[in-house]
């Protein structure tokens, strides 16, 4: 990452966060249909058909109520009952803004923010932090500060006010450059005004559907970005006493669209025969849209097929990188609630796959917890003992264990 | 031969409109389908002449002359489709069928009986076809592909027109629209639109599910076991896939092997393995090495063989199910552990040590230090596949005095 002073996350984080309730038992989701089984009594085999022919009046079946011709049998689909559904590339999400009525446009402005715009929030009084010179007031920016804001209404856009590819390239440039500035602002806060201007990057981007490798290059890391400010601020989480902390779901959906735009740009270059041109990149990005969805977290909810339509759309090639394989392993460690094993894949991973996997971190231990709890004789075991099994510090385990309502006794 | 001059392809496209005519009056439901079926050999060559003739020919003109409203409509939308299906211009097929239907619906809403429904379904039929090729023509200009999306609306459309009425008849088709949005639904990823399906076919206004075609039946609970294999609810899984599996024609071995593909891991993990004789009938090579592996217990020769096939296996829908196998084939390792332990020291035969768990594990590959022996066989009583309790201390397993194994279904 371009000079980003990051932190050694320890085991230390997030710990200290386990889900406001305690975790219901590891047991498989219920499948929520009705019964109906009634139905699946002994019916009558299906007589052979002659196949259809077209200008013939179709026979009449024998059971009453089939009279729809040869309508189930499908012979005209050669014989094929039912298909088999071959996979498909996602249908992309609508993260391409293109207003109706307007086609592409391409920007002109060469500058981090549109002069228009400075001056517009300039009189407004609507000049953030890093815009304004040192000391300066909300009212004043210059052209190296000004960085354009993120903006949902996307009518009328003219061509001034989107930035060039190069304007882009220095603005998201920029931006990383700023957290090795400024030391005493905290990160959070830098992360914030990052989040919305990077926001506004990926805009200009699909307002000029540019959608080849540069693209692919400033999103990807949009993507660490993201990834790593989850890790850095999940202990500011936004919270009722401190409502403006760190949106993690708020963060996470936008990381999760990032990751579908991407996909769908690497997948329109692959359908077009032309491959990516950054295939590593290609697999980390996907290994992240996997580890995202080995579970829930936080508000962010996850439903367990997701994943498997994720895999069914992903070629073999991406599919069997390294990264790929280890998310799947990480996957496998935790829905087999292997504690040891999760943590091996924890170990092997990259610092910034590590950064997803610590959102599991907390719920695996407390699975682990659970599952000691349920299936280890009667017995008072040391603390320190609980915590080499679930991988933490003794103070962890003992906040864990008080939170799963087990008795911590002073010996 | 018919003598082809000028005025004599006209004819046959007014003969095709007058036989619409004629059958839209009398209220001729077999014939009206034919008409309507894009297949129609005829029906193509009456609107190809046509448009050979003068391809400015104004056929919602010839339509209103002919046939009564709404169906002029109807047919005009028709042969417009005809006309781009010859012309090979699938988008355009597709979005002519689409109209064809929505007219057709409007008339069919109002109609007192279900005489024109073999029509609608030939309709139907024709818009699924159609939205598939149109998608791959757009895939491959590089465009997005969303027609089939669309069809699913249409069908969805007819459903609602088809399903909500007071004339019985109308919901003969019910069952075959609903398999027909399933396989749509699969085919775009987008299976949580099912079960609002399913939850239709279970009401009491559905028709019994019986007098359906068999074909339909099948196929219908097909996609009914596919999906509680994804939600891990094995024995629905078991019972909808065994019951597609019975009663599939045995004309259909590919269909039968579909079957087969999600039906063998769901029943490996309710404890029940296929005969080789079945595998080899159906040529399910991949899960030959699969089902021993899970006999024996040879839990490493299973991660093999699972992470050999797995681009396969997540093409197929079956990675996240065949992952569970994992656990039944431990636990069988973990049995045999038990009978070995049980046997070399009869008075403690309820007790097997974790390190002798843990020696058989490494000696077929897939060794792992005692923290995580203990884990692994604490899931597994965790998971109610063995009954009893680990004692920390002693690194030992103590079983359940009966029932230490209980079935897996």
């Amino acid at each position: 990452m371009d000079g980003t002073p990051h932190g050694n996350p320890g085991p230390s984080r997030g710990v200290g966060r386990p889900d406001g309730r305690p975790d219901a038992a590891g047991g498989p989701p219920r499948f929520t249909g009705n019964a109906g089984d009634a139905r699946k009594g002994r019916g009558r085999r299906g007589k052979a058909k002659p196949p259809s022919n077209p200008g013939q009046v179709p026979k009449p079946l024998e059971n009453a109520g089939a009279a729809v011709g040869d309508v189930g049998d499908d012979e005209e689909e050669d014989g094929e009952v039912y298909e088999e559904d071959g996979f498909t590339a996602d249908l992309p999400e609508v993260a391409v803004v293109h207003p109706p009525g307007t086609t592409h446009i391409t920007g002109t402005c060469v500058l981090m923010c549109p002069p228009s715009e400075r001056d517009f929030r300039s009189r407004k009084n609507d000049i953030e932090l890093f815009e304004r010179p040192v000391g300066g007031e909300r009212n004043a920016s210059d052209e190296t500060l000004a960085v354009k804001k993120y903006t949902r209404i996307v009518d009328n856009v003219t061509p001034d006010m989107v930035r060039t590819k190069p304007a882009l390239a220095m603005t998201a440039s920029y931006l990383y450059g700023l957290l090795d500035q400024r030391p005493e602002v905290h990160f959070m806060i830098k992360s914030k005004f990052l989040w919305d201007r990077l926001r506004s990057v990926r805009q200009d981007l699909s307002l000029q559907a540019i959608t080849d490798g540069f693209a692919e290059g400033l999103l990807e890391q949009m993507v660490r970005f993201a990834v790593l400010s989850e890790h850095e601020l999940c202990e500011e989480a936004a919270t009722v006493n401190n409502p403006d902390g760190h949106n993690s779901h708020l963060n996470v959906e936008q990381l999760a669209k990032t990751l579908t735009s991407l996909r769908h740009m690497y997948d329109d270059r692959a359908a077009r025969g032309i491959g990516t041109e950054r295939p590593r990149a290609e697999a980390e990005m996907f290994s992240f849209q996997l580890l995202l969805r080995i579970d829930s977290h936080g508000r962010y909810n996850v439903n367990r097929s997701e994943m498997l339509n994720d895999l069914r759309s992903a070629r073999p090639a991406v599919l069997l990188s390294h990264s790929v394989q280890l998310a799947l392993a990480a996957n496998r460690a935790y829905h087999a609630n292997n504690i040891f094993e999760f943590f091996r894949v924890v170990q092997q991973s990259s610092f910034l796959q590590a950064c997803v996997l610590h959102k599991y971190f907390a719920k695996i231990r407390g699975r682990a917890l659970e599952m000691i709890n349920a299936t280890y004789g009667k017995q008072a075991m040391p603390l320190v003992e609980v915590a080499r099994l679930l991988h933490c510090s003794a103070e962890e385990a003992e906040a864990l264990a008080a939170h799963h309502g087990l008795t911590v006794q002073k010996r | 031969g018919v003598p082809w001059g000028a005025g004599a392809t006209m004819a046959a496209l007014g003969q095709y409109l007058d036989a619409a005519s004629a059958a839209v009056r009398a209220q001729e439901g077999a014939q009206l389908a034919r008409l309507l079926d894009v297949a129609n050999p005829d029906a193509m060559r009456a609107v190809t002449s046509a448009l050979a003739e003068n391809r400015e020919v104004n056929l919602g003109a010839l339509c209103q002359q002919r046939l009564p409203q709404p169906h002029d409509e109807v047919f005009a939308f028709h042969c417009q489709c005809l006309g781009a299906i010859a012309e090979g211009r699938a988008e355009d097929a597709f979005a002519a069928v689409t109209s064809t239907t929505q007219a057709f619906v409007k008339d069919f809403r109002l109609q007192e009986t279900a005489w024109s429904l073999d029509a609608l379904v030939n309709l139907v039929k024709a818009a699924k076809a159609l939205a598939e090729r149109a998608d791959a023509a757009l895939a491959a200009a590089g465009k997005k592909a969303g027609k089939l999306h669309d069809a699913g609306a249409l069908l969805m459309l007819v459903y609602r027109n088809t399903a909500n009425t007071s004339v019985q008849e109308k919901k003969r088709a019910s069952l075959f629209l609903v398999v027909s949005l399933f396989k749509i639904y699969f085919k775009l990823n987008t299976l949580h639109l099912c079960k609002n399906l399913i939850a239709a076919v279970n009401l009491p206004t559905f028709p019994s599910f019986e007098s359906f075609p068999s074909s339909q039946k099948v196929t219908y609970s097909y996609y009914v076991g596919r999906l509680a294999v994804f939600d891990d609810d094995y024995a629905r899984a078991e019972k909808n896939l065994t019951y597609a599996f019975e009663h599939c024609s045995t004309r259909h071995p590919k269909n039968k092997k579909l079957v087969l593909r999600y039906l063998v891991p769901v029943k490996l993990i309710l404890g029940r393995r296929p005969t080789k004789r079945l595998l080899d009938k159906y040529d399910l090579d991949e899960y030959k090495s699969v089902v021993e592996c899970v006999r024996k217990g040879d839990v490493r020769e299973l991660n093999d063989a699972l992470q050999k096939h797995q681009v396969t296996f997540i093409m197929q829908g079956t990675f996240l199910v065949l992952e569970k196998l994992r656990d039944v084939a431990t636990r069988a390792l973990f049995q045999k552990t038990h009978a070995f332990c049980a046997a070399k020291n009869p008075q403690k035969a309820n007790q097997v040590s974790l390190h002798v768990f843990a020696k058989a594990l490494a000696w077929c590959g897939a060794g792992m230090d005692i923290d995580e022996v203990e884990c692994v066989v604490a899931n597994l009583i965790f998971r109610k596949l063995i009954k009893g309790y680990v004692s920390h201390k002693s690194r030992v397993v103590v079983l359940a005095k009966t029932g230490a194994f209980p079935p897996l279904s």
